[in-house]
């Protein structure tokens, strides 16, 4: 039986929650290089370890708002699939993240409602405070990573850090010319 | 903005930190399991991240990570006679002091001293001498050849519990494989060697003991 953790984002009054086996590290909301061809929902990039991470901002998918920029605002680093089966990281920015929680001490709550079941939605669970609806970053995010791709035919190589450095020097060119 | 004024730092007046007087202290034994302690926590996490943090964490992200070092090895070095050794942390049970020895007759064993109570348990007390040549003290300690070193290490393995008494314990230390030194074949007087290899430490050598090799002679030597 897989024991699963869950990483909390809270963001207002709302609890979500993250599966934390996807996740390789967490990281304080550094300033990210900026571009003005980004699409909505794209943060920035990072540059982690020399490899440059896209960054998007699960408030605005979550929330429709820009995540507030604070000491438990944080970068929380994945590992996904990328559309050509690679091996790719992300990074989710995302507010009121300073809490994990074991599946195992909370409550699994029935499905109540459909009319709240989203495609990125995984299961609510209960403590004895609030409600935690575990979300699934994949689906989440996939519209706005696919977009991300098409903002620049070497993005792919972008994202992996393979990139030749007149790739890099594309992303640095937009963020000056803003 | 002084932060722990506006919220009001009871743990540093009158909490742990401060002189004991707080009416929740008995309860919570320490004021981090306090509510108060927890919810000023939380208000100060929602403050804007200083520029200097920032840029702090921005460097130490994009800076190449070490390399994954190899996994160190957890070990106690200690002393027998004038040489350094070192076995495995987790072949140590214990460590206790000087016990009685006390003395098997009819005991042809070259590593068997003798027995020893240890909390309640009579374990093998043993000697590494005849395999290890470690040399002898020439301060009064070991004029005597029955003198027993004053520290006595419990080892185990499988089960098996042995006492090797031992001058001096220095102390737990991580050893990176690659310090170890594998030619050193001089020390060792028995074939297989008991000493997997030498390293350095503090100016002097210290002998890695292959611990799978000790356990295998201890108990060849019992039979």
């Amino acid at each position: 039986m897989y024991a699963m953790l869950l990483l909390l984002l809270k963001i207002d009054q709302d609890q979500y929650g993250l599966d934390c086996r996807s996740i390789v590290e967490i990281i304080p909301c550094v300033p990210l290089r900026k571009s003005s061809q980004a699409p909505s929902g794209v943060a920035g990039w990072l540059n982690y370890h020399g490899l440059t991470v896209p960054v998007i901002d699960l408030c605005v998918l979550l929330r429709g708002r820009s995540c507030r920029i604070r000491f438990s605002s944080r970068i929380i680093l994945v590992h996904y699939r990328s559309k050509s089966d690679h091996e790719r990281f992300l990074g989710l920015l995302c507010e009121g993240v300073t809490e994990a929680k074991h599946a195992s001490d909370l409550k699994k709550q029935s499905h109540a409602s459909e009319r709240f079941s989203e495609l990125f939605y995984g299961d609510t669970f209960a403590d004895e405070e609030s409600l935690i609806q575990q979300i699934h970053f994949e689906p989440l995010v996939a519209q706005v990573l696919n977009a991300v791709s098409t903002l620049n035919p070497n993005a792919d190589m972008l994202i992996d850090g393979s990139a030749e450095s007149s790739a890099d020097e594309n992303i640095m060119d937009e963020a000056n010319s803003i | 903005m002084n932060f722990e004024w506006r919220i009001g730092d009871c743990w540093n007046r009158i909490g742990v930190y401060g002189d004991q007087s707080c009416p929740e202290l008995p309860p919570v034994i320490h004021c981090r399991n306090c509510e108060v302690y927890v919810s000023a926590a939380r208000v100060l996490l929602e403050r804007m991240p200083s520029d200097s943090y920032l840029q702090q964490w921005t460097q130490l992200i994009q800076d190449a990570k070490a390399e994954n070092p190899s996994p160190s090895i957890s070990i106690v070095i200690f002393r027998l006679e004038t040489e350094q050794f070192a076995l495995p942390t987790q072949v140590i049970h214990h460590i206790t002091d000087l016990r009685t020895v006390h003395r098997l007759p009819h005991n042809k064993s070259e590593c068997l001293t003798g027995l020893v109570n240890v909390q309640g348990e009579l374990l093998l007390c043993i000697s590494l001498s005849k395999v290890l040549p470690y040399g002898q003290t020439t301060d009064e300690e070991s004029t005597s050849s029955h003198r027993i070193p004053p520290r006595l290490m419990v080892i185990q393995a499988g089960g098996e519990r042995w006492v090797l008494p031992v001058n001096e314990i220095f102390g737990m230390y991580q050893l990176h494989p690659a310090d170890i030194e594998y030619d050193s074949d001089e020390l060792s007087l028995s074939e297989p060697s008991l000493v997997k290899g030498t390293f350095r430490w503090k100016n002097g050598n210290v002998h890695l003991l292959d611990e799978a090799q000790l356990f295998k002679y201890l108990k060849r030597s019992v039979h």
